[in-house]
């Protein structure tokens, strides 16, 4: 296929600019009555091209075009600002710790810079030091042995791939203060954030081209969440996951668009570097094995044959090592197990079972609401707590819908490749928590690949609304939504949650 | 039929397109023609996969009200008995109750307590609140409507039931139409608007509400009713529509005080009719349709200002409710209207006593909370984005009544400090099916396709239909 009907997949072809409706058929609505006719029975597509332009009054699109983008330009500085701005609150104003393992993240970091080895799952515990960094940590109650106290003096996140805690040391080391160094990192996850926030743009701009304002605008507003600020930019390895799960699919939509063998390689080296970040990235394979096989396939010669396995096997062979450290160290691939078992008294002290009904509750609540961070509640906030409501319907809901609608064409245009690591995702959330009985539904699982199911929600929308104004309108509307939420949130970055 | 072919509606310049008058064939002065999206005929398999919905609908409607018609206990939390003591006091005196002189009645009491057909216990005069027949200051048709059926049976159980089936079927009646309305409306794609409309009639809160004993019941009906031919006014511009509409809103404020919101609605169109025909003709049809509309309520606020000295008894309603709706005498705010709203207005799905299911069940919560916003402020949103369309269109008429609606609600909790007497989403359901259908139009004059309105009917049904399922055992349970 050739590049231009590879690359052009949002509307027909001759597409007006950012926003201007591109099948004319705003402008037929305006249009004064007239009888109706076969000519007018029919769908706009089967016309388009230069003719219908040419039936339009260039000014009054270039016009509606111009407010599109002075709308989506606006969202999207709106947005980037209020990661910049908010991430940067909930950078210095947090509670440390972070009830979401923040600790035991930092604990990894920290082993790292201090030994220059990967820590070992239940050989390592928590620094009394670090521990007492939380103002509400006692001596009294907990004692001053970590071995005894549970999972609050366990280094729990020991199992996890090192990719991020190996490059977060040389943050790690710019203060001798620990709650410095705590801050650096977290300034640290926040610049991964912005370096997400520009990877996304490129891929926006690689699936949507001259609208790629409207792609970016609504990945952006996943990016925005606070949910997203707050996992991101607390020390975890989610900012690092997000950054490499976009910068992913961005190689791949360029390597299925451009049918160039070459760029697997690369999209190989970044999903091996994602498997070394979050062990989560494995849904990513699929995905890069059906692009890998769909760019054979149109050109099936041994150079392409080879560039293809050659991707696949840098990614397996970047998670080599530290798979080799884990059969020496647990005899296993990997240290889940050990994780689950150090984790079952607190996760699930009364050994429940989960069935289908429960792991079928939990995906359809937690999985798809994932707009606040865990330890925030609105209970008292009704306001907030229905824009949370409108941005969660706005995020994935609304994309799967117009995904639905929009049929087999998310297959031809390549737009699988923005919903798939999403609906895989969500898959791998539910079967661990049913086979493997590891209740991990939680929508934070879902960060790295929500941004791309955005963009693909955007292409949809694209597609489907032929209307100028709709897709402006909804977009300024849910920004408002969420700087209102995080103007919101101030007052309550700071609390400490109870228990 | 060349229409055989390709699709299941007759071709547009054979089509009967509203039912039969060849009038509305031609572009309203001044207004503009149906988009052409609402001429192009769906195809065969759209059409069959939309008839198959209309069915599933309607039979959901049709199994689980009868369901809960049957499995409710009486009374519902929600004024049930006080609607029924109405219904009652009119059938055996032949006049209007009397607000704070008629007592509840012995039956009801005695239902209410479960010792049904022996007497109650009760003594009226002392049971506060829900001795007195509280709800006798609401207009009186849909009570002399439900008179016949109350007479059917001898029994005050089986009579309360049969006056919840006699709810089921207006609120069937209410079905059909929505669907004569979304003819009007969207010509060829009727069946889409239609499918939308239901999915607000389908909802548990709606349903709930109409087979539960109420004026809401007939409400629904006349308000689509009403609506209907403010549209046929509206689009062919004719003046002796606009006596029919005046007359059903008047029936509608005889049933519902609430259904005032229509009044702005009629003005407007009229006005619109008079704009394009400036006769003394249309003048004097608008004038005829205005007279009916106040002549149908006059009697009523006749017998309101020899009993009350008032126009209506809201006031002394209000006195006699406020020791349950507003026992510590709290004073409602301008701040707390948004909270209000959104808390309770723009959440309609579920009714007032089921509304602690979908905490307890955090995916269907999930998903009825994206129900709810796609119908209302996904709704507002295709307004905005209509801009100046939305007044061509005439898409206005569909919208407007809700926004009343909303007005008037927020005009009752604030200006009449009636609390959350007034900010509950049973009071919008009326106007609700309006929004649904305005929905269905302005998406489809946005969107490239119906299929995103098709798969998002669908879905919502699916979802309605499991949360209606999960929702069973619980009927029987207050």
């Amino acid at each position: 296929m050739s590049r231009t009907s590879e690359q052009v997949p949002v509307g027909p072809p001759g597409s007006g600019p950012l926003g201007a409706d591109p099948g004319g058929a705003a402008d037929a609505q305006d249009a004064p009555p007239g009888p109706v006719g076969p000519e007018q029975g029919r769908p706009r597509s089967a016309r388009s091209g230069p003719g219908v332009h040419a039936s339009r009054t260039p000014g009054s699109s270039r016009l509606r075009a111009g407010h599109a983008e002075w709308v989506f330009g606006a969202s999207a500085v709106a947005l980037v600002l209020c990661v910049v701005v908010f991430g940067s609150l909930v950078a210095l104003r947090a509670p440390v710790w972070a009830p979401v393992d923040e600790g035991a993240h930092f604990e990894y970091v920290q082993y790292i810079a201090q030994h220059g080895s990967l820590p070992v799952l239940g050989k390592q515990y928590a620094s009394l030091r670090d521990l007492k960094l939380d103002p509400t940590f006692s001596t009294r109650h907990w004692g001053t042995d970590p071995r005894k106290m549970g999972i609050l003096g366990l280094a729990y996140e020991d199992f996890q791939p090192p990719l991020y805690y190996a490059l977060a040391v040389p943050a790690y080391d710019l203060s001798g203060n620990l709650h410095t160094k705590v801050i650096i990192l977290r300034f640290f996850d926040l610049v991964l954030l912005g370096a997400s926030m520009l990877l996304l743009a490129r891929l926006a701009r690689r699936v949507m081209e001259e609208r790629w304002l409207i792609g970016f605008t609504a990945g952006m507003l996943v990016l925005a969440m606070p949910g997203v600020v707050v996992r991101a930019v607390t020390v975890s390895n989610t900012s690092l996951a997000v950054l490499l799960t976009i910068a992913f699919a961005t190689v791949l939509w360029i390597a299925r668009a451009t049918g160039r063998a070459s760029r697997l390689v690369a999209a190989g080296v970044l999903l091996g570097l994602a498997l070394l970040t979050n062990l989560f990235a494995l849904v990513l394979f699929p995905v890069y094995v059906l692009v890998a096989i769909g760019v054979v396939r149109r050109s099936p010669t041994r150079r392409d044959l080879v560039l293809a396995g050659g991707g696949g096997a840098i990614a397996c062979l970047l998670v080599v090592p530290w798979l080799a450290f884990n059969l020496v160290e647990y005899h296993a691939l990997t240290a889940t197990s050990l994780a689950k078992s150090e984790q079952q008294a607190t996760v699930n002290p009364h050994h429940l079972f989960y069935g289908l009904g429960f792991v079928a509750d939990k995906a359809g609540s937690w999985l798809i609401a994932p707009v606040m961070p865990q330890e925030w509640t609105l209970a008292d906030h009704p306001v907030l707590t229905w824009i949370v409501g409108l941005l969660t319907f706005a995020v994935v809901p609304l994309a799967l819908l117009l995904g639905l609608s929009m049929g087999r064409r998310v297959v031809t245009a390549g737009y699988w490749i923005l919903v798939l690591p999403a609906a895989l995702n969500l898959l791998m959330c539910a079967g661990i928590t049913y086979f493997v009985q590891w209740e991990i539904e939680l929508s934070r699982y879902m960060y790295p690949t929500l941004p791309l199911l955005a963009v693909f929600g955007a292409v949809s929308a694209v597609a489907m609304v032929r209307d100028h104004r709709l897709i402006p309108v909804t977009v300024a509307l849910l920004t408002v939504g969420m700087v209102t939420l995080w103007i919101g949130l101030v007052p309550q970055i700071h609390l400490r949650v109870a228990g | 039929m060349a229409a055989v072919a390709g699709h299941v509606g007759i071709q547009p310049e054979l089509a009967p397109t509203d039912g039969g008058d060849q009038a509305t064939d031609r572009p309203p002065e001044g207004g503009e023609p149906a988009p052409a999206h609402a001429r192009r005929p769906l195809r065969v398999t759209s059409s069959a996969a939309l008839v198959a919905l209309i069915v599933l609908q309607v039979g959901t409607i049709v199994v689980f009200g009868a369901i809960t018609a049957t499995r409710y206990p009486l009374w519902s939390a929600v004024d049930e008995g006080a609607h029924f003591d109405n219904v009652l006091w009119i059938a055996e005196h032949g006049s209007l109750p009397v607000l704070g002189r008629t007592p509840a009645s012995e039956q009801e009491l005695a239902i209410s307590q479960g010792v049904y057909p022996r007497h109650t216990t009760i003594d009226p005069a002392k049971a506060g609140l829900s001795g007195l027949s509280y709800e006798a200051f609401q207009p009186p048709l849909y009570y002399m409507v439900a008179s016949p059926v109350f007479h059917l049976s001898g029994n005050y159980r089986t009579k309360a039931y049969l006056l919840r089936f006699f709810g089921l079927a207006l609120l069937l009646a209410a079905v059909a139409l929505l669907a004569r309305l979304s003819r009007h409306v969207l010509k060829d794609k009727w069946l889409v608007g239609l499918s939308v409309g239901l999915l607000v009639l389908m909802m548990p809160g709606v349903v709930t509400r109409a087979v539960n004993i109420s004026n809401l019941d007939l409400a629904i009906a006349l308000a689509i009713a009403c609506v209907t031919e403010m549209w046929i006014a509206w689009e062919r511009r004719s003046g002796p529509r606009l006596v029919a509409a005046g007359a059903l809103v008047g029936l509608g404020v005889l049933t519902d005080l609430y259904l005032v919101e229509l009044v702005p609605v009629f003005a407007l169109v009229a006005i619109a009719v008079l704009r394009t025909r400036r006769t003394w003709a249309a003048v004097l049809w608008a004038t005829v349709g205005a007279l009916l509309a106040f002549l149908a309520v006059l009697p009523w606020l006749v017998f309101n200002e020899i009993h009350y000295h008032s126009l209506t008894a809201a006031a002394l309603a209000k006195r006699e409710q406020l020791a349950v709706v507003n026992p510590a005498h709290l004073h409602d705010t301008v701040g707390q209207v948004p909270e209000w709203t959104v808390q309770t207005l723009f959440a309609p799905l579920m009714p007032q006593e089921w509304q602690k299911f979908l905490p307890a069940h955090p995916a269907l919560g999930q998903l009825g909370t994206d129900f709810q916003v796609v119908l209302i402020p996904g709704a507002l949103v295709l307004a905005l984005a209509l801009g100046r369309r939305l007044v061509t269109t005439g898409y206005w008429i569909l919208l407007l009544p809700w926004v009343a609606n909303l007005l008037l609600c927020w005009y009752i909790d604030i200006g009449q400090q009636w609390l959350t007497g007034s900010m509950v989403a049973r009071y919008t359901y009326p106007t609700l099916p309006l929004l649904g259908l305005f929905l269905a139009a302005a998406a489809l004059a946005m969107l490239r396709t119906p299929r995103v309105v098709l798969v998002g009917s669908a879905v919502s049904s699916v979802f309605l239909l499991w949360l209606w399922i999960s929702l069973v055992p619980t009927i029987h349970a207050q």
